[in-house]
C-alpha cells in the first residue's frame, strides 16, 4: 500500500492516536518489555531482598548450571514438557481441523454441535482440570487393554508411555480444540467455492480436493492455531514444568529469584523453540504470500486451475500452438532480461 | 430374478450420492463421528455431575456407575462450607457477602477495565496512522506469545518496590480507621497488582481482546468519522458518539470473554495473591488442603467429612456453575467473538 502524502494537520491528527494507546503503552513497557530484558539480567545474578531492598550480586552462569545439572527435577521436567508439546499440539491441530471439516458439511444441529465443542473454552482452568483428573474422569478409553497398545509397548516402552499419557488425558487434549475449531471453520467458510467447482470439473475426488485445495489454503490458519495451542499449553497447569516454575517463584520470594529467572528463561526458550518450529513447518517460505491476502491467493489458484481446464478442452493442435507461442514469448523475454526460470514461472509468481 | 438397474441406481444415489457427505451413508458417518466426539467432550462434565451426588457408600459400591442410589444434596452442603460461597448469615451480608459475591465483583471490575483498555487500544490501531504503528502492533502479538513466567519475576520486584516506597506509607494513614479490609497493608495480599496489569492492558489474553476490537473498528466506514469531524466533533467525541455506540454488541462479547478468562486464570493470582484469596477458582486449587479445616460434619449422618472424589466434583461443579449459566445465555456471542478476531487471514 502506498502512503498518502499528508499535510501537517493530518499528521497531527494521526499522532493523537497515541493518546488512546497510552494505557497499553505504559503497561507494555513497564510489565512486558522491561521485564523481558530484566529477567535475562537477573538470571546471571543472585537476587536477595533485605532491609535495604533488592540487591543483586553477579554470579555468572551459576544459576543456569544449577538448573540444568544440579537440580534433579528440572531437566527431566523440561524434557517431559517438550514431549507434552510435541504430542498434544499436533493432536489438537489435526483433530480441530477434522472437526471443523465435519462441522462445515451440511448437517442439522450444527449450532448445537458447535456449542458443545466450544463449551470447554469457558470452563477450562487449571484447578478444574486438576480436580477432574484427580477424580479420574478424563480418560474415556482404557488404552492399556487394547491390543495395539500392547504391541507398541513390547516394541518400545518410551513410545508406549507417551501414548498412555496422551490417551489418559485425551479429553483434556480435546478441550483445547475449542478455539482452533472456530478459527478453522471460519477459515474454511472463507474459501471461494469456485475453487471447489473448478477442481471438481478437473475430476478431482473429494479426497484430492481436501489435500490439494483446502489444506494449502488453510495453512496460515493452521499456523495460528498451532501457535495458539503451544502458548496455551505452555501456561497451563497440566504441563509438568508449569508447577515447577510456579513453586520456584513462590518459594524463593526473598532470595533466589535469580535462579527462578534462569528457570523461567530456559522454559521460555523451549516455548519459543516450538513457536519457531511451527513457523518453519507451516509458515509460507514465499514471502509474497505474506503480503497478498487470502482472496488474491485464491484468485491466483483459480486462474491456474482454469488454465489447466482450458488446456484439457483444447485439441492437441491448439494446445501445441498455445504452448509454442508461450515458449517463444518466454525465450524472447529471457533474451531481453537474462532471467532464469521456466516458461510458466511468471504464473506462479 | 432380474435386477432392476434403475432402482439399483436410485438406491446408490440415495446412499452414496456424489461422494462426500451428499449421500445418506456419508451423513450417517458424519453424525456418528460428531456425536461420538461430543460424548468424549462432555464425558468429564457428565461424570462430574453424576459423581457429585454420590454418597460415600455409593462411591465404593461397584454396582453404582452413573446414577446414585438415593439423591441427596449433602455433598453440596459440605462443599459450600469449604468454599464459603454464601454469607454466613443474612444479617452479616454487608460485612461479609460471601466468596461468590466477592469473586463476582472483583472479576467484573477486572473485566470492565480490561474491556475499556482493549477498546481504546484497538481504536488507536484501527483508526490512526501514528508513527511506529506497525511496530507496536507486532508488539501486541509478541506480548501474547511470551510465556508469563518470563516476565513474572521483574513484575514481582516492581510491585515490591512500589509497595515499599508508595503503598505502605499510604496505607498507614488508614490504620485504625476500620478500612483495613479495603486497603490492605501489603500489595501481595490484595488484588491490586492484578488490577494494575489489567488496567494497563496486560491482563489475561488482552492481545486477543484488542484484536477483536481492532477488526471491528476497522469494519466501520471511515466516512462516518469524517462526517462527525466536519460537524466539529473532537477526537474523543467521535470515539464516544460514533464508534462506541456502534460496537455495543462487541463490547458485550469482549466483556464476557474477559470475565471468563479472568475467572479461570490462576497464574497471576497464585503469584501475587496466594493466601486468603476469596476467588472461587483459587479456593478450588487449594481445595484439598482446606477441606479438613472447614468441612465439619456430614449433615444427616454423624462423623467428620473426609475428602473424597464426590466432594471434589461437587466443588468443581459449583466453581464452574456461574460460567455454565453465562454460556447457556450467551453462547452465540462467545463463538462470534472468536470469529471476529480476524485471526483467519484478513
Amino acid at each position: 500500500m502506498k502512503k498518502k502524502k499528508t499535510g501537517a494537520l493530518a499528521a497531527r491528527h494521526h499522532q493523537t492516536g497515541y493518546l488512546y494507546l497510552i494505557p497499553w503503552l505504559i503497561g507494555f513497557l513497564l510489565f512486558v518489555a522491561y521485564p523481558l530484558f530484566y529477567t535475562g539480567f537477573l538470571s546471571f545474578n543472585s537476587v536477595v531482598k533485605n532491609i535495604r531492598g533488592w540487591t543483586m550480586t553477579p554470579m555468572g552462569i551459576d544459576n543456569y548450571f544449577t538448573a540444568l545439572f544440579q537440580n534433579t527435577t528440572f531437566t527431566p521436567l523440561i524434557l517431559d514438557f517438550a514431549i507434552v508439546e510435541l504430542t498434544y499440539v499436533p493432536t489438537i491441530v489435526i483433530l480441530s481441523f477434522i472437526l471443523a471439516v465435519l462441522l462445515n458439511t451440511k448437517i442439522k444441529f450444527r449450532t448445537g454441535f458447535r456449542m458443545i465443542y466450544f463449551f470447554p473454552v469457558i470452563v477450562l482452568s487449571g484447578p478444574v482440570v486438576e480436580q477432574l483428573m484427580s477424580a479420574n474422569t478424563t480418560s474415556v478409553i482404557r488404552i492399556e487393554d487394547i491390543l495395539i497398545y500392547k504391541m507398541i509397548e513390547s516394541y518400545s516402552e518410551g513410545a508406549a508411555e507417551i501414548l498412555l499419557a496422551l490417551f489418559n488425558n485425551f479429553t483434556i487434549v480435546l478441550w483445547f480444540t475449542g478455539i482452533p475449531i472456530v478459527l478453522f471453520m471460519n477459515g474454511l467458510q472463507k474459501i471461494n467455492t469456485q475453487l471447489f467447482e473448478a477442481a471438481q470439473i478437473d475430476g478431482a475426488s473429494p479426497w484430492q480436493i481436501l489435500w490439494k485445495v483446502t489444506i494449502p489454503i488453510i495453512k496460515p490458519t493452521a499456523l495460528i492455531c498451532t501457535i495458539f495451542s503451544i502458548v496455551q499449553i505452555a501456561i497451563f497447569s497440566i504441563n509438568p514444568i508449569y508447577g515447577f516454575v510456579l513453586t520456584t517463584i513462590q518459594q524463593n520470594y526473598s532470595n533466589g529469584l535469580g535462579f527462578a529467572a534462569a528457570v523461567a528463561l530456559i522454559y521460555s526458550l523451549v516455548v519459543f523453540l516450538f513457536v519457531g518450529i511451527a513457523f518453519l513447518l507451516l509458515g509460507d517460505t514465499e514471502k509474497v504470500i505474506v503480503r497478498e491476502n487470502i482472496l488474491e491467493k485464491q484468485e491466483r489458484k483459480l486462474k491456474q486451475i482454469q488454465r489447466r481446464n482450458r488446456m484439457n478442452e483444447m485439441s492437441i493442435k491448439q494446445l501445441w500452438k498455445a504452448l509454442s507461442s508461450r515458449w517463444r514469448y518466454w525465450i524472447q523475454k529471457r533474451k531481453k532480461k537474462g532471467e532464469q526460470g521456466g516458461p510458466f514461472d511468471e504464473d506462479k509468481r | 430374478m432380474k435386477i432392476n438397474v434403475e432402482s439399483f441406481k436410485a438406491i446408490k444415489r440415495k446412499w452414496i450420492g456424489r461422494g462426500g457427505t451428499s449421500g445418506l451413508l456419508g451423513k450417517i458417518i458424519v453424525y456418528l463421528l460428531l456425536i461420538g466426539i461430543s460424548y468424549v467432550f462432555l464425558y468429564p462434565l457428565l461424570k462430574m455431575i453424576s459423581m457429585s451426588f454420590l454418597s460415600m457408600s455409593d462411591l465404593v459400591d461397584p454396582e453404582v456407575d452413573w446414577i446414585p442410589k438415593s439423591l441427596s444434596f449433602y455433598n453440596y452442603v459440605v462443599v459450600e462450607r469449604v468454599l464459603r460461597l454464601l454469607p454466613p448469615s443474612f444479617a452479616e451480608f454487608f460485612k461479609n457477602p460471601g466468596n461468590l459475591i466477592k469473586t463476582l465483583t472483583t472479576i467484573s471490575t477486572f473485566a470492565i477495565f480490561q474491556t475499556i483498555v482493549s477498546a481504546l487500544t484497538g481504536y488507536a490501531f484501527a483508526r490512526y496512522n501514528f508513527k511506529f504503528k506497525k511496530f507496536w502492533f507486532v508488539m501486541v502479538l509478541v506480548s501474547f506469545i511470551i510465556p508469563l513466567p518470563m516476565v513474572t519475576i521483574p513484575r514481582i520486584i516492581l510491585i515490591s518496590n512500589l509497595q515499599d516506597s508508595i503503598w505502605i506509607p499510604f496505607a498507614q494513614n488508614f490504620q485504625g480507621t476500620g478500612l483495613e479490609e479495603t486497603i490492605p497493608r501489603t500489595l501481595f495480599q490484595s488484588n491490586i497488582p492484578q488490577f494494575l496489569f489489567t488496567f494497563f492492558g496486560q491482563g489475561v489474553n488482552s492481545a486477543i481482546l484488542i484484536l477483536i476490537f481492532y477488526n471491528f473498528f476497522k469494519m466501520i466506514p471511515i466516512s462516518l468519522d469524517e462526517a462527525a469531524r466536519m460537524d466539529g466533533a473532537t477526537s474523543f467525541q467521535v470515539f464516544w458518539h460514533v464508534y462506541i455506540k456502534l460496537v455495543t454488541p462487541i463490547i458485550i462479547t469482549v466483556f464476557l470473554f474477559s470475565f471468563v478468562w479472568n475467572w479461570n486464570d490462576t497464574y497471576t493470582p497464585s503469584v501475587f495473591y496466594s493466601t486468603n484469596n476469596p476467588s472461587v477458582t483459587m479456593i478450588l486449587s487449594y481445595f484439598d488442603f482446606q477441606f479438613a479445616n472447614r468441612a465439619g460434619t456430614i449433615p444427616g449422618q454423624g462423623g467428620e467429612a473426609r475428602i473424597n472424589e464426590a466432594y471434589k466434583m461437587a466443588a468443581t461443579f459449583l466453581s464452574m456453575l456461574p460460567l455454565f449459566i453465562l454460556y447457556i445465555f450467551a453462547q452465540r456471542k462467545f463463538i462470534e467473538g472468536i470469529e471476529r478476531t480476524g485471526l483467519t487471514g484478513e
